[in-house]
C-alpha cells in the first residue's frame, strides 16, 4: 500500500503537477537552504543556490525515476547547484559562520565566546579541503546520510564514498589544527 | 585479524560500517596499539564537532518562496508561448481566434473550474465547453482559418498552458 501511494506520488511529480511538487518543496526546502548554507556560508548564496536547485528540480521531474528517492535526489541536484557556482566563481566561497566578520565579533561579544569561534573553525577547515571531500564530510557527517546515500549524491560507488570519507577525515584534522592553512 | 594500522579500517569502525568480527578485530587492535587508539579518538572527535557544527538550523528565508514559485510561474508561461509557436500558422490563427470566441462568447464555460469540486460539474463544464467549440468553428469558417480538432487544440494539456482550463 505504502509503495503504490509512494509510485502514485512519483507519478504526480513527473506530471509536474503542483500539489506534489509544493509538497516536496514544503518538506524539503529548509533542509536544502541548511545544507547550502553550511557549504557556502553566505545567506545570499543559499538563498540563491536553494532557488536554482528547486529550479532545476522542478525541470527535471518528468525524467524522475519511478523509484527514485526524493530526499537524495535534491541533494544530488543542490551539490550539483554549488559545484557550479564553484565554477563559476574559480573559488571556493566558504566564509566564517555568519554573513561578515563583523556580525560574528558582535555575536561573540553576547556571550558564545566558546561556541562561535569553534564553528568558524569548522567552516575555515572546510574552506581550506577539496571541495569533493568536504561535500563528503558534511553529507556523511552533518547530514547524516549513509555511504549508499551519499554514493547516489555524488555518484560514488559506497565502498568509494567511504575511502573518500577516511582521506577526508584526515584532511579536515590538518586543516582544522592548523586553522585552515592546508596545502591541497 | 587486522594486519597493520590501517585508517581507512578506522575509519570504518567509527562510522559502524564494519561486520560484527572485523569489528571485534579493530577492538582487540586498538587495545594492543596506542597510536591506533588514538586515531580512533580523533575520528570520534572530528563526527562531534562536525555534528555540533551542524546542529544549528537557519529558519527558511520566506523571500525564498516567492522567488521560486515567480520563476517556476515563468517557465511555464515560457512552455506555453513555444507550445503556441510550434503551430502552424493556420493553426495558431485558429488558437487566438478560438481564445477570443471563447472569452466573448462563453465566459461561463470556461470559468467552470473554480465551481467544479464535483464530477458533474467537470462534466457539465466539458459539455460547455463542448458546444463553444461548434460556436468556435462556426466563428472561425467565417474568418477563415481552420480549427484544429477539439483532441488536438483543446486538450487538456493544451488548455493548461494557455491557462484558460
Amino acid at each position: 500500500m505504502a509503495i503504490a501511494l509512494e509510485s502514485a506520488f512519483i507519478e504526480q511529480l513527473r506530471r509536474q503537477e503542483d500539489v506534489a511538487f509544493t509538497t516536496i518543496y514544503e518538506r524539503h526546502r529548509t533542509q536544502i537552504y541548511n545544507y547550502l548554507y553550511r557549504l557556502s556560508g553566505s545567506r545570499e548564496l543559499a538563498d540563491d543556490l536553494t532557488h536554482d536547485t528547486f529550479l532545476s528540480a522542478y525541470e527535471s521531474l518528468p525524467k524522475l525515476r519511478p523509484d527514485s528517492n526524493i530526499s537524495p535526489w535534491l541533494y544530488r541536484i543542490a551539490s550539483n547547484r554549488f559545484r557550479d557556482h564553484l565554477r563559476r566563481k574559480k573559488l571556493i566561497a566558504w566564509l566564517p559562520w555568519g554573513d561578515t566578520p563583523r556580525e560574528d565579533a558582535m555575536l561573540a561579544t553576547r556571550g558564545e565566546e566558546d561556541s562561535l569561534p569553534e564553528k568558524e573553525a569548522v567552516q575555515v577547515a572546510l574552506k581550506a579541503m577539496k571541495p569533493e571531500y568536504a561535500l563528503t564530510l558534511v553529507l556523511r557527517l552533518v547530514e547524516g546520510f549513509s555511504s549508499e546515500e551519499t554514493g547516489v549524491i555524488l555518484g560514488l560507488s559506497p565502498e568509494a564514498v567511504r575511502m573518500r570519507l577516511s582521506r577526508a577525515r584526515q584532511m579536515f584534522k590538518v586543516a582544522y589544527a592548523v586553522g585552515g592553512d592546508i596545502d591541497e | 585479524m587486522m594486519s597493520a594500522c590501517n585508517r581507512d579500517i578506522l575509519s570504518a569502525f567509527v562510522d559502524a560500517e564494519l561486520t560484527l568480527p572485523q569489528r571485534r578485530d579493530v577492538e582487540r587492535h586498538v587495545q594492543s596499539c596506542a597510536p591506533c587508539a588514538a586515531e580512533v579518538e580523533d575520528l570520534r572527535r572530528i563526527n562531534s564537532i562536525l555534528a555540533a557544527w551542524g546542529a544549528t538550523a537557519r529558519p527558511f528565508p520566506p523571500v525564498t518562496d516567492a522567488r521560486v514559485a515567480s520563476s517556476i510561474d515563468r517557465r511555464r508561461g515560457r512552455r506555453a508561448v513555444a507550445a503556441l509557436s510550434r503551430l502552424t500558422p493556420a493553426a495558431f490563427g485558429s488558437a487566438v481566434a478560438a481564445l477570443v470566441v471563447a472569452f466573448s462568447v462563453n465566459s461561463s464555460a470556461l470559468t467552470h473550474r473554480s465551481s467544479s469540486s464535483a464530477t458533474g460539474s467537470s462534466l457539465a463544464g466539458a459539455r460547455q465547453i463542448s458546444d463553444s467549440l461548434h460556436r468556435i468553428r462556426s466563428q472561425s469558417a467565417i474568418l477563415g482559418v481552420q480549427v484544429e480538432s477539439q483532441a488536438t487544440l483543446f486538450s487538456p494539456r493544451r488548455l493548461a498552458l494557455l491557462d484558460v482550463q
